[in-house]
């Protein structure tokens, strides 16, 4: 009885007040170390993470051997309402589409023409997501009351993203009432990527297009 | 007798100081009060002491019981407890909460100084105001000193080892703050000696040689994770044990994700078996789920090694029952309760396999997880969010 009473009594004390910095605090938390044959080596004498704690490891990042950090990234973007698992499938459905897909064309083809079809999925949709990388974007910058588009030059894994962007907002416009489902047309627009074809390369050239023609306006930067 | 001594300190004191106006009373009276007040501060404080003291036990008498307890049951995690119990309080910062600790704990120390046969202060530092961090500094001088002396004749010659040529190793601590400085040296400084004191501190720290000093630089720091010492976020790695019908070793730990509770037990010489609340990994039907139970198994290399058992219980479930609410007894979802019988499970393999407690470490797996669901704010859509403006 006593015991049950301290214990609400101590339920009571808890401060349920928010916090509204990081719960990490960055002077004692390192980020954690996900990668297995990097575990399996002694870590460096002068690493903080020795003497400081690890944060925890995130859920998406369990060392498994199928993990892709390009596909990863591409459920993340194609993520609508936090329904993740839900864009997982999507994503992962695609890549047995393509599978499928390419198994067929290799075991019809001949032997020559055996050796250039890659049957990998991830290999495919690494290809496919580096052939539609932007080199440039357009910005919205206000001068005088007017808004013009203005071309930034942008980072590597920026540009993953735009084209990661691009290729779902084209298969979600496709897939809109249900005609077909978003892995079938996501299986398709990987695999035309991949040969520099589809929608996507063309929505990439459209812009590199756009930002050439607005090249006057790159002293608006900064 | 007092009054002898304080005649002669004067005496002493007036002729020690030979730039001052000659002898008059006044000056002479001054000083003379200034010995006396002290006296008589030192006695007020032992005898306050003593009486804060007796108080004490006699309150603690009076709450063991209040408790039920007998006096020498209640230690002073007992009474912490029962004045959590009798003092609720929902104040946010523990310094402003009740509390009940021994006087010589809480109280502030009173400042002695010895004094020589003719009412002298010893140690021309006694006019410094503050004596103990002027002694630290000077100290920290004269070792800066015999430091770079050590280093000049030893440089390049074979007699002594190698490493105490070095610089000291801080890695992995800092100085002490200010205010843990102050409880050391039971003195108040001003934030501006604190700082002059810090510069000479890294100075001798960044001498090559000062590692023959480092046993002295380590009182005044203190290890970077928190001051536990460990280097585990969340509780400790538990102990083995063995059970006895099947004599199988297991190791057992309770843990939290989020508002969710998990009790895991880990057994050895498994057949990597998961009992989640009756549920095998096989019905857990997402991917990220079944991900994340097996992360400790695959950091450490063990899969198909040991079972896994584990209960989950929400934590506001045992909350007391309102009458218009019902209490929630649903623990975590598809993230937060894997995530809480992974680190369950970690830990107990750390105590299983103990090889595998640096790579389980490394990934993140013995840390407990701090992060929680904001709050939402009032008059705002989410945590953070706030609505869009719009004129009208």
């Amino acid at each position: 009885m006593t015991s049950k009473l301290i214990k609400f009594a101590q339920k009571r004390c808890i401060s349920s007040t928010p916090s509204t910095f990081n719960m990490y605090d960055p002077r004692v938390f390192r980020e954690p170390v996900s990668d297995v044959n990097q575990l399996a080596k002694p870590l460096d004498s002068a690493d903080d993470r020795n003497f400081l704690f690890v944060k925890a490891m995130k859920s998406d990042s369990t060392p498994v051997f199928y993990r892709d950090s390009v596909i990863d990234k591409l459920v993340r973007v194609c993520t609508k309402d936090g329904e993740k698992e839900t864009s997982r499938r999507n994503v992962l459905g695609a890549l047995e589409i393509i599978k499928r897909r390419q198994y067929k064309a290799w075991a019809k083809a001949s032997d020559e023409e055996k050796k250039n079809i890659t049957v990998n999925p991830f290999e495919i949709s690494r290809k496919a997501i580096k052939n539609c990388r932007p080199l440039m974007k357009l910005q919205g910058v206000t001068r005088g009351g007017t808004t013009y588009q203005v071309p930034f030059p942008i980072e590597e894994p920026e540009a993953e993203f735009r084209a990661m962007k691009m290729l779902r907002d084209i298969c979600r416009a496709r897939a809109r009432h249900g005609e077909t489902h978003f892995k079938d047309i996501l299986a398709t627009e990987l695999i035309a990527a991949s040969q520099n074809e589809g929608a996507t390369i063309h929505a990439k050239q459209e812009l590199h297009k756009t930002c050439e023609a607005n090249r006057a306006y790159a002293h608006y930067r900064a | 007798m007092l009054r002898v001594t304080i005649a002669r300190s004067i005496r002493a004191m007036s002729s020690a100081a030979p730039a001052s106006a000659p002898d008059s009373d006044a000056s002479v009276r001054k000083i003379g009060r200034a010995l006396e007040t002290y006296l008589k501060h030192s006695q007020q404080h032992v005898a306050m002491m003593e009486k804060h003291r007796a108080e004490f036990e006699t309150g603690k008498r009076h709450l063991a019981k209040m408790m039920g307890l007998e006096v020498h049951e209640l230690d002073q995690e007992a009474i912490d407890r029962a004045i959590q119990y009798l003092f609720p309080s929902g104040l946010t910062d523990p310094h402003a909460r009740p509390v009940m600790r021994p006087p010589d704990e809480i109280l502030p120390k009173f400042q002695r100084f010895t004094f020589d046969e003719e009412g002298r202060p010893e140690g021309s530092r006694f006019f410094t105001l503050s004596p103990k961090i002027y002694g630290l500094m000077s100290e920290i001088g004269v070792k800066t000193q015999s430091v770079m002396k050590f280093y000049d004749e030893h440089v390049g010659s074979r007699s002594v080892n190698r490493k105490d040529l070095e610089p000291a190793n801080l890695s992995g601590s800092q100085w002490i703050t200010a205010d843990k400085m102050k409880k050391k040296l039971s003195e108040k400084f001003s934030p501006e000696l604190y700082a002059q004191i810090i510069i000479a501190f890294e100075h001798l720290a960044s001498l090559p040689g000062s590692a023959i000093e480092q046993n002295f630089l380590m009182e005044f720091r203190e290890p970077m994770t928190a001051s536990t010492g460990s280097k585990l976020f969340g509780p400790a790695i538990p102990e083995v044990q063995i059970c006895a019908e099947t004599n199988r070793r297991f190791a057992e730990v309770t843990t939290h994700c989020k508002d969710t509770r998990a009790v895991v037990k880990v057994t050895d010489a498994g057949k990597g078996k998961f009992n989640v609340d009756g549920l095998e990994l096989h019905d857990f039907r997402h991917l990220q789920s079944r991900e994340i139970l097996l992360a400790p198994m695959i950091i450490s290399k063990t899969l198909g090694r040991f079972d896994v058992f584990a209960t989950t219980s929400s934590i506001s479930a045992s909350l007391p029952e309102a009458p218009n609410r019902e209490p929630i007894q649903r623990s975590g979802g598809m993230s937060a309760l894997p995530r809480a019988v992974r680190h369950g499970a970690a830990l107990c393999i750390a105590a299983l396999h103990p090889e595998a407690t640096e790579p389980l470490r490394l990934a993140g797996l013995l840390t407990l997880d701090p992060r929680k669901k904001e709050r939402s704010k009032v008059n705002q859509p989410g945590a953070r969010a706030k609505w869009i403006w719009k004129r009208r």
